[in-house]
């Protein structure tokens, strides 16, 4: 009740003369500024983004290309490794490592002694590894994946033309895909300098 | 009103609109069926025209011995096509020179590489199709080589492919692949679901240039590649015994040969050798018998290794002793038969021997005179305990079983011959473990061949032996090595097996073999020596034989292989020379 009593009188101010009025325009012109802010940063923002997406897609094909090419070289790497891989299992193969030894003239003796450090006793008599009875003198098992090529036999000169090897136009470079040449008469020392030893029982 | 007439620029303009209306809706017509009607088949050509499905291929896994050594692993060979219909001469632009290589040329340096003739190559590139195969399984280096001289009309197609770098060494146990990746035999076949691998796939969209759109949707199924399997096999130690038993083999002219070594606390079979073998890179080269590994799918009938059972049966039941006394002839007539008459292999007197003096004998007479005095039934349990008859827990491909039939099916004689290792039929790895079972003081173990099954690059650990079986009691077992090693020390053929500085003892088997064709035993012998080292405390066993021995009809062929290969064993695990003494135990008696 009190409200609807004095609220005429706040509003007591001279009654406007009644006009006509033009009618709201349908055009731009009327949107109040306001929203025309607001259609100006969404335009904006439109813009923006798709040239950040357009950006965003150049790199992104670019990077493609990238990674295209660093699987091109992994997979050369891969091959690298994996004819490095051979040879290693190759070279390192029993029959391999048997006929290296045989070329350098090396004999095994098929009648091993022992000598017992303790007492110094000596198990079994000593006979020449060449006039023992039994001695296996060549390589009797096949290998058909062997490589020959092998820091041995480059060295002596007696490389071998396997088609199985890296053939590589220069022999040093054929060496070095396998290692580093030991010099004639050197001693032949492995880098930690003591012989490897199976376990001891 | 009718006749009013239209305003003619009205009807115009209604023409139009008609005409634009009705193009307007074949193309709605033609849209619809274009987006909504024809839009799967459309879609599926688009899809298949960008579309690249790229097979990944699952790595098989390696093969590695028990040091660590690749025995067998996948690598990435070629098959190198060709273009007939695009063959030309190959331009070369070096430093601004351009050089004409013809094809001439071309085809004598692919020849070279691809170890062929010049005109083989012309004749296959010399059609009009757009693919012809030059060459399967080029290695990568020769691949390299080929596409080092870069010739447009020639590309490669990666297939993986295994490879055996060590050749023939265990060859027979690893058995093979076959070209199309079938595992043939052996470990191959033995632990190929821990091998295999599953092939994944990349499925998505490339441009023209064949690199991958970016947006595109890539569908990938991850390869998942093969375990490794970790052998209890030693490399070196399996090489040594090859090449041994191969020179063996070939001046014995034998049929075949197989070497064991067992690892006595473990059941690990350290060696399982043939002679021949294959090398599973070229398995084409051994005939298909030659193939399998014998040490598992071979048998045979033991002969005179098995006395040393059946002498352990005497003392385990407490029936006998290492010095009961015999009198052993060189003949004797089982009883109970019509006359069947067994003789020893070399002709001798009324020999006065002890049990200890009849395994160093090793006579026939002897041992069925003593071995009798133990129950049939039971000495039949002692046998079938010992492992005679069942297949290993290994189960190897083609595993024989050996052959002992059920007991109420052994005539008399069978019940004799059987103490002297005839009338049922055993494989090596079979008799091996027995002297395996005597060496671990009456405990018998399984074979062990396969480490374990591994992801790449994580060693399984050591899996704890499994429980033994008790076959005889220790102190049985104890004095069995005792009464073999007298046959080392003292027999005509036994001292030959004898190692400098160790105590061993073993047993030789000169085998009778039946001739399937007369159904009676021919004139050739399967010759064996099974052995175990140090006696005093044995740790490594060591069985060999060689079948149809031609130039050797005794055991005196096989005992420098045993000699060798327990030497070589002895050296690797550097088993110390035996400071003590073998029993003493009478071998005679007056």
């Amino acid at each position: 009740m009190s409200i609807a009593r004095t609220a005429p009188a706040t509003i007591r101010a001279p009654r406007p003369r009644l006009s006509s009025v033009a009618a709201p325009a349908r055009s731009s012109h009327a949107i109040p500024s306001q929203r025309r802010r607001v259609l100006k940063v969404v335009g904006l923002g439109v813009l923006v983004i798709n040239a950040i997406q357009l950006l965003l897609h150049i790199g992104l094909s670019q990077s493609v290309y990238q990674l295209s090419h660093l699987q091109h070289e992994r997979d050369a790497l891969s091959v690298q490794s994996q004819l490095l891989s051979e040879q290693v299992d190759s070279l390192s193969s029993q029959q391999n490592l048997a006929n290296a030894a045989a070329s350098l003239g090396m004999i095994a003796n098929a009648n091993p002694v022992f000598l017992r450090i303790a007492d110094a006793k000596v198990f079994g008599t000593p006979t020449a590894a060449l006039d023992t009875t039994g001695r296996v003198a060549k390589n009797n098992l096949a290998n058909a994946s062997m490589t020959e090529n092998s820091v041995l036999n480059i060295q002596s000169g007696a490389s071998t033309s396997s088609s199985s090897s890296i053939q590589q136009p220069a022999p040093a470079a054929a060496g070095s895909y396998v290692a580093a040449p030991i010099a004639t008469g050197t001693q032949v020392a492995l880098p930690s300098g003591v012989i490897p030893a199976s376990p001891t029982h | 009103m009718r006749n009013r007439t239209p305003d003619p620029m009205d009807l115009r303009s209604r023409r139009v609109r008609l005409i634009v209306i009705a193009v307007a809706a074949l193309f709605m017509i033609r849209l619809f069926d274009v987006q909504v009607i024809e839009a799967p088949a459309i879609n599926k050509i688009s899809v298949a025209a960008r579309e690249v499905n790229q097979t990944i291929q699952a790595i098989r896994g390696t093969i590695y011995d028990s040091s660590g050594k690749v025995l067998a692993k996948t690598v990435m060979k070629y098959d190198v096509n060709a273009a007939p219909n695009r063959v030309a001469p190959v331009k070369h632009t070096t430093g601004g020179v351009a050089t004409e290589i013809p094809v001439d040329q071309v085809a004598a340096q692919l020849a070279g590489i691809l170890g062929v003739t010049q005109a083989d190559v012309l004749a296959k590139i010399s059609g009009t199709g757009a693919y012809v195969n030059l060459q399967k399984g080029v290695s990568i280096d020769a691949y390299e080589q080929i596409k080092a001289l870069d010739i447009p009309w020639i590309w490669g197609d990666p297939v993986p492919s295994r490879v055996y770098p060590s050749g023939a060494v265990a060859g027979s146990l690893l058995g093979f692949l076959t070209s199309d990746g079938t595992a043939m035999g052996g470990i191959e076949s033995m632990m190929n679901s821990c091998l295999a691998g599953v092939n994944g796939s990349d499925t998505y969209a490339s441009g023209r240039d064949g690199i991958k759109i970016p947006s595109s949707v890539v569908t990938r199924v991850k390869a998942v590649n093969g375990k490794d399997v970790y052998l209890t096999i030693n490399a070196d130690l399996q090489y040594f015994a090859q090449q041994v038993l191969t020179q063996y083999w070939a001046s014995l002219q034998a049929d075949w040969a197989t070497a064991v070594v067992i690892e006595v606390k473990t059941g690990k079979v350290l060696v399982a050798a043939d002679a021949p073998t294959m090398d599973p890179n070229n398995p084409s080269a051994t005939a298909v018998a030659d193939r399998n590994e014998r040490v598992f799918d071979s048998q045979f009938e033991p002969g005179s290794v098995i006395k040393a059972l059946t002498a352990a049966s005497l003392i385990d039941t407490g029936i006998g002793n290492p010095e009961m006394r015999v009198i052993a002839p060189f003949g004797w007539v089982v009883p109970g038969t019509n006359g069947y008459r067994v003789t020893d292999s070399h002709v001798h007197g009324n020999d006065k021997l002890t049990l200890t003096g009849v395994l160093r004998d090793s006579s026939n007479t002897g041992i069925m005179q003593l071995g009798q005095k133990v129950p049939f039934q039971t000495r039949y349990n002692y046998l079938t305990a010992f492992g005679a008859g069942k297949k290993t827990a290994v189960s190897f491909p083609g595993e024989s079983s050996g052959l002992v039939l059920p007991a109420e099916q052994w005539d008399q004689v069978k019940k004799y011959v059987s103490m002297f290792g005839q009338g049922f039929s055993v494989t090596p790895i079979q008799s091996a473990m027995m002297y395996q079972t005597i060496a671990n003081m009456g405990v018998r173990l399984q074979p062990k061949l396969i480490d374990g099954c591994a992801d790449v690059g994580s060693k399984p650990q050591d899996a704890p032996i499994a429980a033994g079986t008790r076959v005889i009691a220790a102190t049985s077992a104890r004095t069995t090595i005792d009464m073999l090693e007298k046959v080392v020390e003292q027999g005509g053929i036994g001292r030959h097996a004898a190692v400098p500085g160790y105590r061993v003892g073993g047993k030789t088997g000169t085998a009778q073999i039946i001739d399937p064709a007369t159904g009676r035993y021919g004139y050739l012998h399967a010759i064996s020596f099974i052995g175990m080292a140090p006696a005093e405390d044995p740790q490594y066993v060591v069985a060999v034989t060689a079948f149809k021995s031609r130039t050797q009809s005794t055991s005196l062929g096989v005992t420098p292989i045993f000699k060798s290969i327990m030497q070589q064993v002895l050296r690797t695990f550097r088993v110390p020379p035996s400071t003590t003494k073998s029993a003493n135990i009478a071998t005679e008696w007056k």
